[in-house]
Parts: structure tokens; C-alpha cells; sequence
């Protein structure tokens, strides 16, 4: 594991260099460029006000809506996109993985944190819209790396899984998309985590999305700290998680290249 | 003692790749998962498999060009996939020590909507170079491509010259203390395939240890110190690169040797009785000395007249090369018409092809119709052998001549 991580280390320049190219291609000619990450949680966010708000009346726990769903949405779009588009990485692109060699993880991981950079730029629109809210910003947001932290670590471990299995089993390029549909649902991204019932919460919680959407919105809406408890178990499953993964990937990635 | 470490070992190494190697879709993977489990933990049938390396042992020594040739298939680029980490074998040991890097045709890995420059960075980083490196380098990078301001164009408005050109600058700046080097010189233009010719032998002289693959025998014959000869996965021959060279030609041509004589297609009309090579003493012969004289004989059996018949002979080297191809209307001395049983016989009067082994073809056509009445391809085979040391394709008479001061 320690040597694996090394490697890793040593190609670092090479998970830049992914990176890089995937915001480049993402946005080069497009027109509206980098806009493009805002637009999209954007785009929801009215869909979200207009249906949940005005027709449906969703319980936002007294935040503004619109505000109340962006922030689950980005970090719910960031999750959703960078996960879809990692679970192909590798198989995407066989022709180098028998070609050259370099630690195979760098797809996986270079995938997302090129979507990590659409996520900043999206959630950076949260502070406008605290300011347009007059929501204070609490030293609570402090958190918020954590937060984030745990969500990543959480994408790498499922991205690694994912990219890996989708080599021998091309099935699961179909089921990521669908189990992310029904997750969303088991996520507080439309609703409030408050709405959960209080005998299902500690399994609800037992999502790290859940922890991490949650715990933004109490940073972020009302200057909470997030609960420590969920937080805590989280961050030792998502680690622990990875750890898992990232054997499991190493273990099988030099099966890649003999796969036709 | 680091003179006697070898900065590459083979021992005993195996490599089978399955032919059902995993399972392309959960539907095959499931009900195998569930009979597993269910446990007929009887015998499994042994899974279909294809030994790409057979117990393959060979070490190279620091700073020495070690080639490796065979036909395709022999498992060469499998030796090359398990010394850089992309495939395991299945048994053996295999050791590299030192720095290593492969220089492979790489054109795959480019991104077509970017830059030639921000592919440069790109693949740098996948050979192993940090960025820093590489803006390092970049200067000369982009001065071996010999792309100029195309390197500000997106790779995909490039011609498929470009690519190579651009793949091989970047590969041919790294410089490690082994490399591997697999049909890089088969790309580019002429001079280009000089250029990079001449990077390999710098990085030779550098004592840059090598493992050169290539099915361009003259390259391997100038840059390597010792040959491995690959067959069907296994090490049939070691040595000096002209030995090697000129043992493994020997065993294409009897390979050919075996296949032929093809049976000679014959219409009913005319047949080919036989086909005989002499050599300048009338004896017959397969190997002829570059030079000297030669000679086709076809016996045939006309059922009927055949008219103005048109004989067409032709040469090619082992590798399909057609080297020289002649016609009895073409030299204007076809008779008006033949009959009964006869012998038309061609006469070489110098074979200047190099040493090689060549096969010998011909088809006999009735006047300007043109479904040959019989056919013999491949019905001969010989080798050319010769004392002099020129190489290429034919043997040129030349002579040097110096004007000038002598020192």
C-alpha cells in the first residue's frame, strides 16, 4: 500500500496533466466555458424552487429554498458527474493501458478531480447567494474542507471500484448511472435530512453523502457545526473504504492490460 | 561489483493469456460465481489458454544492445509488456534495475482537441518526466518535431507524419538507464527515420542499456551487440547479430522450402511437368553466389497447340519483396506456338540480389488471355550468399575513387 502510494506520488505530475486536459477539452469550444459548471446545478435550482417551493411546499428548515437546494445541489452534481464519468476511465482508454505504464488509478482519480474544479466554481456562487439572502457567514464554515474532504474520498473509493470491475464487466457502466438516480433520493438534496424519521435517521446517516449535504447546510444556512457523530463515522468508513478499494484496484489493475 | 549486475534478467519466464480471460458481462459472470459457490469444487476444466512466452531465460548486461527478432507472434512485444510493468507473467522471475522507460509507437495517447504543446506535457507525464522536466526540455522537444508553430494547433488537424513525428521527440528525451524499444524506427518519412536512428545510437553511446525489437533486419544488424531469435514463444537461437540474422533467414526459407512446391494449377490444356533451378555449372542448385549465373527450367505437356504463349517469371524475396519480374512477350521472342511436350528454359546471367532467400514464381498464358492456362507460385525457393560485406537489396557495381591532398 505504502509503495503503491509512492508511485503514486511520483506520477503526480501525470494526475496534473490528466486534470488539466479534462477541463481544457471539457471547455474548449464551448461558449459559454467554464459557465457551464454553474449552469447546471443552476438550471436546477429554479426547477427545484419552482416545483418544490411554490407547488409542493418542501419544508427548507426556514432557509430560502433556492439557496436551501443549491447547496445540495452541487455537491450532489459533483458527485453524480464525476462518479459517471469515472466508471469508464480506464476502460476508455485500453489503448494506453497496453501501451505505456503508469499507475492505472491516475484515470480514476484524474476524473475527479477535474470535476472537482466545476464543483469550486459552482459552490464558490454560494457566497453570492448568502449575500443576495443576507445569510451570515459563521466560523462554522471551517467545516466545510472536511466536508468536502469526505465526499472526495468517498468518490475516489467508488470510482476506484467502479473503473476497475467496469474493465471485466462492462455492465457496470449501466448500473452506476441508475444507482445515482435512486441515490439522489436517499440523499437530502430535494428535502431537508430533518424530514427523516428520527428510528431511520442513524441508518439514513449511514450514507456519507447525507453527512456531507447535511453538514453543509448547517455550516452554511444556519452557522451550525455539522452533527459529530455521523461526521466521525463517515470519515472512518469513507477512509476505510478507500483503503479497501485501492487494494482491491491495485490488486487486479495489472489483469487490464490482458484483457482484449 | 555493480559491472557484473545485470540490468535486466529473464528466468524462466512463462506467459499464458486465457482465451475467456474474465467475463465481459455479469450474465456469463453470475451463473460461473453461483457454480463455484454451489461447489462442484470437482476439477474446474483447465481454462483454454495460449503460452505466449515458453520458458523464455536471457540477461543483458549494462550498456549493451540486446535485439530481439521472430516472426509475428513469437511473443517479442509480450517480453517488452512484461519488462514494463503492463502485463505479469505466469511464471519465472524477471528483474530490471535502473531506471526504465519504453519507447513505444505512442501517437494512441494524444488528445486530439489539444495542442501539440499540451500533448507534450500530457505524454511526458505518462513516460514519467515531471512537469518542470519538461518545460526543461521543451526547447529541444519541439525542435526534434520539427513542427514549429504547428505545436499551438490542436493535434487532430494533424497528418498522421505529424504524430509520429511528435510521439518519437517526446519519447526520444527521456533518458533512462534502460530502454525498450519496440518497431520505433518503421515511422516517418525517410529522413525523419535517420534522425531518430541516430538518437538511438547517441543513447547507445551514453551506455544506455537496450532492448531493441524490430522486424527490419538491417537495423537490428547495425545497432545490436547480441540477437535473440523468438519462435512460437521460445528462444531458438542466441548470438552475433549476422549470425543470427543469417540463421533465421536460412529457417524462413526452409519454412517456405516446406510449404512448396505448391502444386502447379494447370487448366488441362497445358501442364507443367516440372520446374528446375541450375546454377552456373548446370547443377541444380538453392543457393546461387551473388553474381553468378542462373537458370529457370519448366518442363510442360501441350494437350492442343497453344499460341503465341506468354511466359511470366518473377522473383520475390522471403518478405514478399518482388525483386525482379519478366515476360516472354515482353522480351519479343515468344514463338508463334507450342506444342506437344517441351522445355522453355530463362536464363540469369547475373543474380545480383544480396544475400536473402527468394522464391521463384510463374504463370503461362495463351496469347493476350488473360486467365493463365498454368501456374506454378512459389515453386522454387533459393538463397544468395556472398562474401562481401555490402547490404540493402541488389548488389551494385561501384567503385570509390578520392581527389584531393593526402595527409
Amino acid at each position: 500500500m505504502i509503495h503503491h502510494l509512492r508511485e503514486l506520488y511520483r506520477y503526480r505530475d501525470l494526475l496534473l496533466s490528466l486534470t488539466l486536459r479534462d477541463i481544457k477539452v471539457r471547455y474548449r469550444q464551448t461558449f459559454l466555458g467554464a459557465a457551464w459548471a454553474v449552469a447546471q446545478p443552476l438550471a436546477f435550482m429554479a426547477i427545484f424552487t419552482v416545483v418544490f417551493s411554490k407547488f409542493g411546499k418542501v419544508e427548507s428548515d426556514g432557509a430560502p429554498y433556492p439557496l436551501f437546494s443549491y447547496t445540495g445541489l452541487v455537491p450532489w452534481t459533483f458527485f453524480a458527474t464525476a462518479l459517471g464519468l469515472a466508471v469508464n476511465s480506464v476502460a476508455a482508454n485500453m489503448g494506453l493501458v497496453k501501451k505505456v505504464y503508469f499507475p492505472r488509478e491516475v484515470f480514476p482519480i484524474g476524473v475527479i478531480f477535474g470535476c472537482l474544479a466545476d464543483f469550486l466554481i459552482a459552490a464558490s456562487l454560494i457566497g453570492g447567494l448568502m449575500l443576495l439572502y443576507r445569510v451570515p457567514a459563521s466560523p462554522h464554515l471551517l467545516w466545510l474542507p472536511w466536508l468536502i474532504g469526505i465526499e472526495i474520498f468517498f468518490l475516489i473509493s467508488l470510482s476506484l471500484l467502479a473503473s476497475a470491475l467496469n474493465v471485466f464487466y462492462r455492465d457496470i457502466k449501466y448500473i452506476i448511472p441508475l444507482f445515482v438516480q435512486l441515490g439522489m433520493f436517499v440523499t437530502p438534496v430535494i428535502y431537508s435530512a430533518s424530514h427523516v424519521p428520527s428510528w431511520l435517521a442513524p441508518w439514513y446517516m449511514l450514507n456519507p453523502m447525507a453527512v456531507v449535504i447535511d453538514g453543509i447546510r448547517r455550516v452554511v444556512l444556519h452557522g451550525q457545526a455539522p452533527q459529530l457523530e455521523p461526521l466521525l463515522a463517515s470519515t472512518a468508513f469513507v477512509l476505510l473504504l478507500t483503503a479497501l478499494a485501492y487494494s482491491y484496484f491495485k490488486r487486479v489493475e495489472i489483469k487490464f492490460a490482458d484483457l482484449i | 561489483m555493480p559491472q557484473t549486475v545485470s540490468p535486466i534478467e529473464f528466468g524462466h519466464v512463462w506467459k499464458i493469456y486465457r482465451m475467456d480471460a474474465g467475463h465481459d458481462s455479469l450474465r456469463d459472470a453470475i451463473p460461473a460465481l453461483v457454480k463455484r459457490l454451489i461447489g462442484r469444487n470437482g476439477h474446474q476444466p483447465a481454462r483454454e489458454g495460449f503460452w505466449a512466452l515458453r520458458d523464455v531465460t536471457f540477461q543483458v548486461k549494462k550498456g549493451e544492445t540486446l535485439g530481439i527478432i521472430g516472426p509475428n507472434g513469437a511473443g517479442k512485444s509480450t517480453i517488452l509488456k512484461l519488462l514494463s510493468r503492463i502485463s505479469r507473467q505466469t511464471k519465472g522471475v524477471l528483474r530490471v534495475r535502473g531506471r526504465m522507460a519504453a519507447l513505444i509507437e505512442l501517437g494512441g495517447g494524444f488528445h486530439g482537441d489539444l495542442s501539440g504543446e499540451e500533448n507534450i506535457y500530457l505524454q511526458g507525464t505518462m513516460l514519467g518526466l515531471s512537469r518542470k522536466r519538461i518545460t526543461q526540455l521543451y526547447g529541444s522537444i519541439a525542435e526534434f518535431s520539427e513542427l514549429g508553430e504547428f505545436l499551438a494547433m490542436p493535434v487532430k488537424r494533424y497528418s498522421s507524419g505529424m504524430i509520429v513525428r511528435l510521439g518519437f521527440a517526446i519519447a526520444a528525451h527521456i533518458n533512462p538507464d534502460v530502454l525498450l524499444l519496440d518497431e520505433v524506427l518503421a515511422v516517418g518519412d525517410l529522413s525523419f527515420q535517420q534522425k531518430s536512428f541516430q538518437r538511438i545510437l547517441e543513447l547507445k553511446q551514453q551506455g544506455t542499456t537496450m532492448i531493441f525489437i524490430s522486424h527490419d533486419l538491417g537495423a537490428v544488424e547495425k545497432l545490436c551487440d547480441r540477437v535473440l531469435l523468438l519462435e512460437k514463444g521460445a528462444v531458438v537461437d542466441e548470438g552475433m547479430p549476422s549470425e543470427v540474422i543469417q540463421r533465421y533467414r536460412q529457417r524462413v526459407h526452409r519454412g517456405t522450402g516446406h510449404q512448396a512446391p505448391a502444386p502447379f494449377e494447370s487448366s488441362g490444356a497445358l501442364t507443367i511437368r516440372g520446374v528446375r533451378l541450375t546454377d552456373a555449372s548446370g547443377q541444380e542448385a538453392e543457393t546461387i553466389e551473388v553474381g553468378h549465373g542462373m537458370r529457370v527450367e519448366i518442363d510442360f505437356a501441350a494437350a492442343r497447340p497453344i499460341r503465341r504463349p506468354d511466359v511470366q517469371v518473377w522473383i520475390e524475396r522471403g518478405d514478399d519483396l518482388l525483386c525482379h519480374a519478366t515476360s516472354l512477350h515482353q522480351a519479343g521472342s515468344a514463338p508463334e506456338a507450342i506444342e506437344g511436350e517441351g522445355t522453355i528454359a530463362l536464363d540469369y546471367g547475373a543474380v545480383n540480389l544480396l544475400p536473402n532467400s527468394y522464391v521463384i514464381n510463374l504463370d503461362i498464358y495463351e496469347d493476350t488471355v488473360l486467365v493463365p492456362l498454368a501456374s506454378a507460385h512459389k515453386c522454387r525457393t533459393f538463397q544468395t550468399t556472398s562474401s562481401t560485406s555490402c547490404s540493402g537489396v541488389v548488389d551494385l557495381e561501384h567503385r570509390w575513387a578520392i581527389t584531393g591532398k593526402r595527409g
